[in-house]
């Protein structure tokens, strides 16, 4: 919250001169950490998206991996060493983090679309109309996620597209409640019931008070949710499930490494785990200072 | 109120023919239909003629809606959730075995994690932008990125084969009740499932503390002269309490979910390593009879969750006893 | 302020700590070492034994059960399966040889007369008891096949004092009937044939096929049945009256852990060693757990995945360097098991490219171009044997009747791209702009693609596997680099096992398919092919069906021929795509030492994977 502070003394100075969207980007310019984090990211995707096509590894062809020493540790021809099936551990890393990070931003990003339309129509209209969603997200809340995406992914073959789509549409009725709490309590301030008395159609009324309300909700959720998809799919690669070799996605590839701990094959597991947990800090961080960006109580203040 | 809560036991039996008829339904669509779980029962013994046997052994031959009413009966009216396909045992008694050593864990887990979290969060968010905060910031962030299995893997690690030598697994007992008896077994598995949530609870607390502090009764609570404590625990906290609750309502089903890596890490059988394995080796009344269980329990957690909104925060009361 | 605010922190705080060290300080007893007087044996991670009635159905016919259970307290009519062999071993079994006269149409078996622990001797009556179950319900017996040898083919069935009569309705080959249908039979208690307690009941007693003897056997089934559905009850009297073995279970729980003690009472050959007072047998979630076990030291026999390896096994069967993580406390052993691991072809004409697995040429090249040595060094770190037919590596002279070597037959295909692409080209195929090859030259000549392929025709197929395993992962993933290298482009799918066993079985979609574990010989011990590649064969998945091979296996099975042509036909034909098998790779604890029983030494490991904890001390 170092910025929350420092964006209202900002703010009392510059107000109504300044345009919202960049007092906003000044809140967030701010602060040093979020700027960090997302340079990071911005490096290690284009990391992993264009610098595979100038370090060229073999990363699908196990055939060919026979032929290369395995578990061998970094040298001049693999800075990162190998990894247990003979594949260069960087390039790994790199063609791995495509998996991952792309998997990741979808279905976190399908979780955050229905998650939001549901939880905002329900909250919002209230009566029947959220009952019945209310009581259908219930029944789906009360299936124990990772046991219903577990028995999803035994009945139907895999793919990747399946597990976007997989992780997407299992995993929004989490988000659906915590948006809908807010269009409740967003409803109840005065406000919002003054402008619905005035005779505001009740879309309006969302698009204008309730949304912009939950923005903050919103936002954070949708970071986290990323966040949230990229960890579940390293879940599925401890259990198996992950993304079928000879393509990978980290969490398969820290399950691994895992398994070579006790050999003191340091450079499958500990390369790696920094680049993914920071990954995963960086996008919760990015969250947490878009957050003090939209926090709209703030600004007007 | 007690209407309210009548109406809402009612809607949850509702739901809960839903869950029952989503997850008796699934099995339809796998390849070889509901004759599957014949393949992983009878394994490299499995032909057409070994396995049309065990279909009409178990009934497979009837039709969808004799068969669901046949469950619907038997659960309902007769408390019978079934025999399982694989394991020698019926799903009461895989139940009964499992379900009280996962909510041990899991409850010791989630107890710890309340008592540590939300006087951690509260006081992070009292003291925002001290050492302090960003010290416990920064080590939430961290624990909350891990995967779980790593965090798990790399204690045992450092904490069981590396500097010191607490036990890798607990006791290998079927009494739940060994965590009091040989409670050291128990360090590593609570710890590491206490940490994980911790990260989340704790950096939730803050935040809401946060949104409340500047909320406009509290502003207005300062005004008039309330001390920061008061204002801290009086209006803030309990403002912050709906979220919370909301959060650990919510998390029911995923502490049952999230011990299974705990379990399969520390050699801990329970409800979680024995669902995944129930779920790939279509073990079809072992899955059902567990997800309808634990969503009685998830049910009654969110009816709770509610009706425990509706007290701490009135504003909320009117929209609940109207929904 | 400030002040009371942070101590009111610090006591919550404290609170929360005491709960957590409340638990440090009440003693703790986990994490002891293993007393010197207890054999802790580590079993498959989630593959307990969950049923103690030896008439087992399919649902837990396991090793679990069988081999590392049951078979320790009740033994079969004859044993198969001692350190470093997997032949019948007479001595250690409750009868004398077999005696084959009639023209092998009858089997006279003469107990030796050992005693169950309820006292009753061991003998003809006791194994009338099992024939008579199984001829009145034999589908409730995993180990049947129908049509083939006991009960199907049996005509009648007698016994008195210490002799069993069976007579068949054709002649057998002794071997095969021994190895396949007799090493089925447990001899059980008369304190069993009962259908409540203290009703008994006529089931052991009663005349071989007779409708009182069927019913009577029926009721006294479902009622053993229920009783072996209850783990915690396994230690009863019921269940340990019977016990004629060397090990008597007395605790078993819910998660699968057991306890024995020697049996007294055991009248066979090698005893329980002095100063072993128990044998634990203790369950694991998950493999990791189990490693982790092996780590802190507290099991005495597990096993490890050669995934953690750090060196190569030098030479077949024998052992490389140890896990560094246990190589202190542990030894590392390996053994070839009684099996052989295979991917079936599927021949059945549902499949749309049922031609193109037709033609033996492709097979060959597919078979060609699989790298078992290579896959064998780099995936199992060595400690794997190449399968070039259905006979297990190391199939002994005296069952065969060829070199008892680790490849009993001589490799018609060992692995050269060059000559499986130039196979596939001398045949009419030629690579397309995508690097398939294509079918230029139909027809059913000799340099032509084969009969039912069209012009055009690709060797794009499909293959699906097992899901779960890393190194079934991995010999697929190498081998579909290879094929794609001469040409054949496979599409992959991976489902949980039995997805893919229903889909072998199918036929419609995958022209290879592996569910992981290829076949166990047991307790059908002989490897015979009436099973696997006769037509109607029991687990014929990729319905192979050629006359040659048929005749050649009714040959061992129902006339005395050994397994020599049989063999060689399958290795020619590939009626399967043979892959490697990985031999299996145990820890055992360093102070663990082993008797010289029949000159082997036990702790040799176990081709049939029994557990025989009577050949061990410390």
């Amino acid at each position: 919250m170092t910025t929350a502070e420092s964006a209202e003394l900002t703010i009392q100075t510059s107000s109504g001169v300044v345009p919202m969207w960049r007092q906003r980007l000044q809140i967030f310019m701010h602060n040093k950490l979020a700027i960090a984090s997302v340079a990071y990211l911005v490096f290690i995707t284009l990391a992993c998206f264009i610098v595979p096509h100038l370090y060229q590894t073999n990363q699908t062809n196990q055939a060919l991996a026979l032929n290369v020493p395995w578990n061998a540790a970094p040298s001049w021809h693999h800075w990162f060493g190998t990894d247990s099936s003979g594949f260069d551990e960087l390039g790994r890393i790199l063609y791995g983090g495509g998996y991952s990070l792309t998997l990741g931003l979808l279905a976190g990003l399908i979780t955050i679309i229905v998650g939001t339309i549901y939880g905002m129509v329900s909250g919002f209209f209230g009566g029947l109309v959220d009952t019945v969603m209310m009581r259908t997200l219930d029944a789906l809340l009360s299936i124990p996620y990772l046991f219903l995406l577990i028995s999803f992914i035994t009945i139907f073959a895999r793919s990747t597209t399946f597990l976007i789509i997989i992780i997407g549409v299992t995993g929004w009725w989490g988000n659906a409640r915590i948006i809908r709490g807010d269009a409740l309590l967003i409803r109840k301030l005065e406000y919002t019931q003054a402008s619905t008395a005035m005779g505001a159609s009740r879309w309006h009324v969302i698009r204008r008070h309730v949304f912009p309300n939950s923005i903050s909700n919103i936002v954070t959720i949708a970071t986290f949710s990323v966040a949230d998809a990229i960890l579940f799919l390293s879940a599925l690669g401890f259990l198996g499930l992950g993304i079928q070799a000879p393509q990978t996605d980290w969490g398969t590839m820290l399950q691994n490494g895992t398994s070579q701990i006790s050999n003191g094959y340091w450079w499958e597991i500990y390369p790696l785990a920094v680049v993914f947990v920071l990954v995963v800090v960086a996008i919760n961080y990015i969250g947490d200072a878009l957050r003090d960006v939209f926090e709209v109580r703030l600004l007007e203040r | 109120m007690i209407t309210y809560i009548v109406r809402r036991l009612v809607q949850s039996f509702l739901v809960l023919l839903i869950v029952m008829l989503v997850t008796f339904t699934l099995p339809y669509f796998q390849t070889g239909g509901i004759l599957a779980p014949a393949y992983s029962v009878l394994g490299t013994h499995a032909n057409a003629y070994t396995v049309h046997i065990w279909g009409v052994q178990h009934g497979m031959n009837h039709p969808y809606l004799i068969r669901f009413w046949n469950y619907l009966d038997q659960v309902v009216f007769h408390a019978n959730l079934g025999y399982s396909y694989k394991q020698n045992m019926s799903v009461w008694g895989i139940i009964s075995l499992y379900v009280p050593r996962t909510v041990w864990l899991a409850l010791s887990a989630l107890v710890l994690t309340v008592l540590i979290a939300l006087p951690l969060g509260i006081f992070q968010a009292a003291r925002r932008n001290s050492t302090f905060d960003y010290t416990a910031t920064g080590v939430a962030f961290f624990l909350y990125a891990m995967p779980s299995f790593l965090l798990c893997m790399l204690m045992l690690q450092f904490f069981s084969f590396g500097w010191i030598h607490l036990p890798a697994q607990p006791p290998n007992e079927v009494a739940p009740w060994a965590m009091f008896t040989d409670p050291v077994g128990f360090i590593l598995p609570i710890a590491c499932l206490t940490l994980l949530s911790v990260a989340g609870i704790s950096r939730f607390m803050r935040g809401t503390v946060l949104d409340v502090l500047v909320q406009d009764y509290v502003r207005t609570a300062r005004a008039k002269g309330a001390t920061n404590r008061r204002v801290l625990f009086r209006h803030a906290l309990r403002n912050a309490l709906g979220p919370i609750v909301t959060i650990l309502g919510l998390s029911l089903p995923a502490l049952f979910g999230g011990a299974l890596i705990i379990e399969s890490v520390f050699n801990y059988s329970g409800l979680g390593i024995q669902t995944v394995n129930a779920a790939v080796t279509f073990d079809v009344p072992t899955v059902l009879g567990i997800t309808v269980l634990v969503s009685i329990m998830t049910l009654l957690g969110n009816l709770l969750a509610d009706v425990f909104l509706g007290v701490v925060n009135p504003r909320i009361r009117v929209e609940v006893q109207t929904a | 302020m400030k002040i009371h605010q942070k101590m009111r922190l610090a006591v919550t705080v404290a609170a929360a700590a005491g709960v957590l060290s409340l638990g440090l300080i009440i003693p703790s007893v986990s994490g002891a070492s293993t007393p010197n007087d207890t054999i802790v044996y580590a079993e498959g991670a989630g593959a307990f034994p969950n049923y103690i009635f030896p008439y087992v159905g399919c649902a837990n016919f396991s090793v679990a059960t069988l081999s590392q259970f049951q078979e320790m307290m009740y033994r079969p009519v004859y044993w198969f399966g001692t350190p470093g062999s997997s032949a019948v071993d007479f001595n250690l079994s409750p009868a004398k040889a077999p005696v084959f006269s009639n023209g092998n149409k009858t089997i006279t078996i003469n107990m030796k007369g050992w005693k169950f622990a309820s006292g009753q001797t061991v003998n003809a009556q006791s194994v009338m008891f099992f024939l008579n179950m199984y001829k009145a319900d034999p589908t409730s017996y995993c180990g049947y096949n129908k049509g083939y040898g006991i009960p199907d083919q049996v005509a009648s069935a007698s016994g008195s004092g210490n002799t069993v009569t069976i007579n068949f309705t054709t002649s057998v080959n002794p071997g095969w009937i021994l190895y396949n249908y007799l090493s089925e039979l447990t001899p059980m208690a008369d304190s069993w044939d009962i259908t409540a307690p203290g009703k008994p009941s006529t089931c052991a007693s009663g005349a071989y096929g007779a409708a009182a003897t069927n019913a009577a056997c029926k009721a006294v089934e479902k009622y053993l049945a229920k009783q072996s559905g209850t783990l915690t009850n396994f230690s009863d009297a019921l269940w340990t009256s019977g016990t004629d073995g060397p090990w008597k279970l007395i605790k078993m729980d819910n998660l699968g852990n057991c306890t024995f003690v020697p049996n007294p009472s055991y009248s066979g050959p090698v005893k329980a060693q002095a100063g072993i007072k128990f044998v634990k047998e203790v369950a694991f979630a998950s493999s990791t757990a189990e490693q982790n076990a092996l780590r802190a030291g507290g099991i005495t026999l597990g096993y490890v995945d050669p995934v953690v390896l750090t060196s190569n096994a030098p030479s077949p069967g024998k052992v490389g360097n140890n896990w560094s993580a246990v190589a202190a406390k542990y030894n590392l052993a390996t053994g070839f098991p009684w099996a052989f691991n295979y991917a079936p072809f599927n021949f059945s004409p549902k499949d749309p490219k049922a031609a193109i697995i037709a033609q033996p040429y492709i097979r060959q090249a597919l078979q060609e171009a699989v790298d078992q040595i290579g896959i064998i060094n780099k995936v199992d770190k060595g400690y794997g044997a190449p399968i070039d037919s259905p006979l297990p590596p190391n199939t002994p002279t005296s069952i065969s009747g060829l070199p008892n070597r680790l490849e009993p037959v001589a490799n018609p295909y060992p692995f050269n791209l060059v000559h499986a692409k130039k196979l596939l080209t001398s045949h009419g195929w030629k690579m397309n702009s995508k690097k398939v090859m294509a079918c230029v030259a139909p027809g059913t000549g000799s340099s032509n693609c084969g009969k039912g392929v069209k012009m055009g025709d690709t060797l794009n197929l499909s293959i699906v596997w097992a899901s779960g395993s890393p190194s079934l992962d991995l010999t697929f993933n190498t081998e579909i680099a290879d094929w794609a290298s001469i040409g054949i482009v496979f599409k992959h799918t991976t489902a949980p096992f039995n997805s893919v066993i229903a889909d072998c079985e199918q036929g419609t979609k995958f022209e290879i398919c592996s569910w992981g574990g290829g076949w166990s010989y047991a307790p059908d011990y002989y490897p015979s092919g009436e099973t696997l590649f006769a037509p109607g064969g029991g687990f014929n998945v990729g319905t192979y069906s050629n006359s040659a091979m048929t005749a050649a296996i009714k040959e061992t099975t129902f006339g005395t021929a050994n397994l020599k042509k049989y063999a060689t036909i399958s290795a020619v034909q590939l009626p399967v795509l043979y892959q490697p098998e990985a031999t299996g790779t145990s820890e055992i604890l360093k102070t663990l030492k082993a008797i010289n029983a029949n000159g082997i030494n036990g702790l040799v490991s176990n081709p049939l994977q029994n557990f025989m904890p009577e050949y061990l001390h410390f």
